[in-house]
């Protein structure tokens, strides 16, 4: 499928000090490192060594130990790493798309329609003998993410269908933000009908977490985010002439028809299924792209594309670590600790580079 | 200001006076047995061994129960019908007895109105999904009992029309969530009831005593506690007694958080009183523990049973909602037990229902999970082991 016909690189060149090698070498590094820091971390203290023979042997001779790295936290750090980068990507897909800042991968009302069906679900399933009790418990992930997979695809078809009738990104963007505040509203109508346990379970999953994915729901989880990085990557050569405008990108030969169709179904393919299976995780998208285009200027999307990625990555990551208050047994939410930790980050970035990203443009 | 407060002493003398005066005259001429001694027998009867958050004193002619709630306390001030009182010293509320039309705002109620023959004074419900009683199910589709909703939304014209003697209700820390602040403004006879904040399940299901005074069957519902307590404390004692406490947990986690009760929450006391070694015993509160999968796992993997899991009917439940739940012993050795035996499609469940009343049938139960040979006759009321 040629997304782009006889395009020559469009490469901006960065105005970056450092060369690209190295930028990218330290990025990558940095995952790695809170990849480690977010296996050895946790809220039961794990001697180092026997974290790392519990990676490397499969086994410590202390069973829970092995158990605690090799069922709970290599899955848990796997999650968020491929949730943060999933979700940077897309939130970059949509700033790209629609030239706006605010975007994000949640835009298009992809998280509101999985928040819609998970809603239905808890309120249901609530009516269908769950415990009355203040802990009103439900299995964990039982049904929300198979719930909140049906919303997303069912948002993503609305929107491919709108897709196919709007001229303008700009007037999809409005469409899509009108779907959200439609669904919105179907879940508040829902959660004031239900009991509080009900709303309660329900809150629980717009927290967030990245420690309910299991290796056997890995086995979806990675192939799908996968995927959708891999169209996104696929679409980053006509994602960089679209941030120079649509008409731009039409002199260059991309078929913007064609390219919002796979942009919106890889942006679903990654918040879709992140939603899913951590629920929907707020700030990432947004803000990384910003922190990107801090780090490597310019719109050359195949360097701010893994930059994105690797950072996204790590963001999750660290809030992570952060939520999970090592050496403490409680954990605090995921969605609360990216907007805490995330927002000097991000405001420092843009006050420090007046002059980054699409802002400059607009 | 010591002027105001004298001559408000002296008013409250004077009307005093005036009562006793009065009241003597009505036992005179009615020749019944004076109001006086029964007003004292049922505030005797409705004291409170177990549960904190009431009091009960009395009167000549009254009885005044005060409730306390969070940070707040509530006076009510109890009458006999017939009675030509009017005011009861130091009361918020005033509420005449015995009650003949009585709203129950939570389930947790209901068992204790049956107990007591009250069944035909309920005449609204909060909500009929969550309530396990087949009685009071079958009078609400009837329409014989009403369903007026709860919290902020409470169908206060309905109650308006129904007009009931009294509405029995809770609040929350947050009073946004509850029907009480709208319930007074409307000036309906609202009481607050706090069984669900006792941190002992005799507590719990002493307030029987309570809702019996406003039938004027304080001494009825001592009666019935006394058998529970009694059934109880004797279970109690052989259960903690046991040389072998086998370890439990409960709950399955939520959202990456596995809320844990602390181990003063009356959880934790129903195990210890059962005779089992629950791992979480050694924390303070009273609240819940809200912990990470992975600190639970750490504790909890070698435990030999697992109560409370959520709604799981049965075992494969458990290993598909989590591959990592059948990593703990409690799974491999098939002890897993939970408490909707007695429950409805709806949501109802006969456990935080009749099992708010009656903890000794609970705690039998418990005991049975534990120590079987304790109780060979027992059945289990409640808790029933998964299946395969």
């Amino acid at each position: 499928m040629s997304l782009v016909r006889g395009i020559r690189s469009t490469s901006a060149r960065g105005k970056t000090g450092a060369p690209v090698g190295v930028t990218f070498a330290a990025l990558s590094l940095l995952l790695a490192g809170l990849f480690a820091l977010s296996v050895m971390l946790g809220s039961v203290r794990v001697p180092a060594l026997t974290v790392l023979r519990a990676l490397f042997t499969g086994e410590t001779g202390d069973a829970p130990f092995t158990e605690i790295v090799l069922l709970f936290r290599l899955p848990r750090a796997l999650t968020a790493l491929l949730a943060g980068a999933a979700l940077a990507v897309s939130g970059l897909q949509m700033q790209t798309l629609f030239r706006n800042p605010l975007a994000g991968p949640f835009i298009l009302g992809i998280s509101s329609g999985a928040s819609l069906a998970v809603a239905v679900v808890v309120v249901l399933a609530g009516s269908a003998g769950a415990a009355v009790s203040g802990l009103s418990s439900m299995p964990a992930g039982m049904g929300t993410t198979g719930a909140a997979f049906a919303g997303a695809a069912l948002t993503l078809f609305l929107v491919l269908g709108l897709a196919g009738r709007v001229e303008s990104a700009s007037g999809l963007l409005i469409l899509g933000l009108l779907l959200g505040y439609a669904v919105s509203a179907l879940v508040s109508v829902l959660l004031h009908f239900s009991a509080a346990q009900q709303t309660q379970a329900y809150v629980a999953w717009t927290f967030g977490t990245f420690s309910d994915v299991t290796w056997q729901e890995m086995r979806l989880f990675a192939p799908l985010v996968g995927a959708g990085i891999l169209t996104a990557f696929l679409l980053s050569k006509p994602l960089s002439a679209l941030a120079m405008g649509e008409a731009y990108a039409q002199t260059v030969g991309v078929r913007l028809r064609r390219v919002r169709y796979v942009l919106i179904v890889s942006t679903a393919l990654l918040a879709g299924s992140v939603t899913a299976y951590c629920g929907p995780i707020a700030f990432i998208g947004v803000a990384v792209p910003h922190l990107a285009r801090g780090i490597v200027s310019g719109t050359n999307q195949r360097r701010l594309f893994p930059a994105t990625l690797l950072l996204g990555g790590s963001v999750a990551l660290a809030a992570e670590i952060a939520a999970a208050l090592p050496g403490s047994q409680v954990r605090l939410p995921v969605n609360a600790v990216t907007a805490l930790l995330g927002t000097p980050v991000i405001a420092w970035v843009i006050l420090r580079k007046r002059t980054t990203g699409p802002m400059r443009r607009m | 200001m010591t002027e105001w407060h004298m001559r408000n002493s002296l008013e409250k003398l004077l009307i005093l006076l005036l009562v006793f005066t009065l009241t003597g005259r009505a036992i005179a001429q009615s020749g019944k047995p004076d109001g006086f001694d029964l007003a004292q027998r049922e505030a005797a009867a409705a004291r409170p061994q177990y549960a904190t958050g009431y009091t009960v004193s009395s009167g000549p002619g009254y009885i005044l129960a005060t409730v306390r709630l969070h940070d707040r306390t509530v006076r009510y001030g109890l009458i006999d019908q017939k009675s030509p009182l009017d005011s009861v010293p130091g009361a918020d509320v005033i509420i005449r007895t015995p009650v003949l039309k009585i709203a129950a705002l939570s389930t947790t109620y209901i068992p204790s109105i049956d107990a007591l023959g009250e069944l035909n004074s309920l005449v609204a419900i909060d909500s009929d999904k969550w309530v396990y009683s087949p009685d009071v199910r079958n009078a609400a589709r009837k329409g014989q009992i009403a369903v007026v909703g709860s919290g902020p939304s409470v169908n206060i014209e309905r109650l308006l029309t129904l007009q009931p003697q009294l509405i029995m209700t809770y609040t929350g820390t947050a009073t946004a969530w509850d029907s009480y602040p709208q319930l007074k403004e409307a000036g309906l006879p609202v009481v607050l009831n706090g069984d669900f904040l006792e941190n002992s399940p005799l507590g719990r299901s002493e307030w029987i005593k309570f809702i019996g005074l406003f039938f004027q069957k304080a001494s009825q519902a001592e009666e019935i506690f006394a058998g529970i307590a009694a059934r109880y404390q004797r279970l109690a004692a052989r259960a903690r007694a046991r040389e072998t406490q086998p370890e439990v947990f409960l709950n399955i986690p939520w959202g990456g958080n596995w809320a844990m009760p602390g181990g003063n929450n009356y959880s934790a006391v129903f195990l210890r009183d059962a005779g089992a070694d629950y791992l979480w015993s050694d924390t303070e509160t009273s609240g819940t523990l809200f912990l990470d999968f992975e600190s639970v796992f750490a504790r909890a993997n070698d435990a030999e049973f697992w109560l409370n899991p959520g709604m799981w009917e049965r075992l494969s439940d458990v290993a598909r909602a989590d591959r990592r739940f059948t990593r703990f012993r409690a799974y491999r050795l098939g002890n897993i037990y939970n408490n909707n035996r007695r429950s409805t499609p709806s949501g109802g469940s006969d456990y935080f229902e009749s099992g708010y009343l009656y903890a000794d049938r609970v705690l039998a139960d418990l005991v049975k999970i534990f120590h079987p040979e304790l109780v060979p006759e027992h059945r289990f009321y409640y808790y029933r082991r998964l299946p395969q």
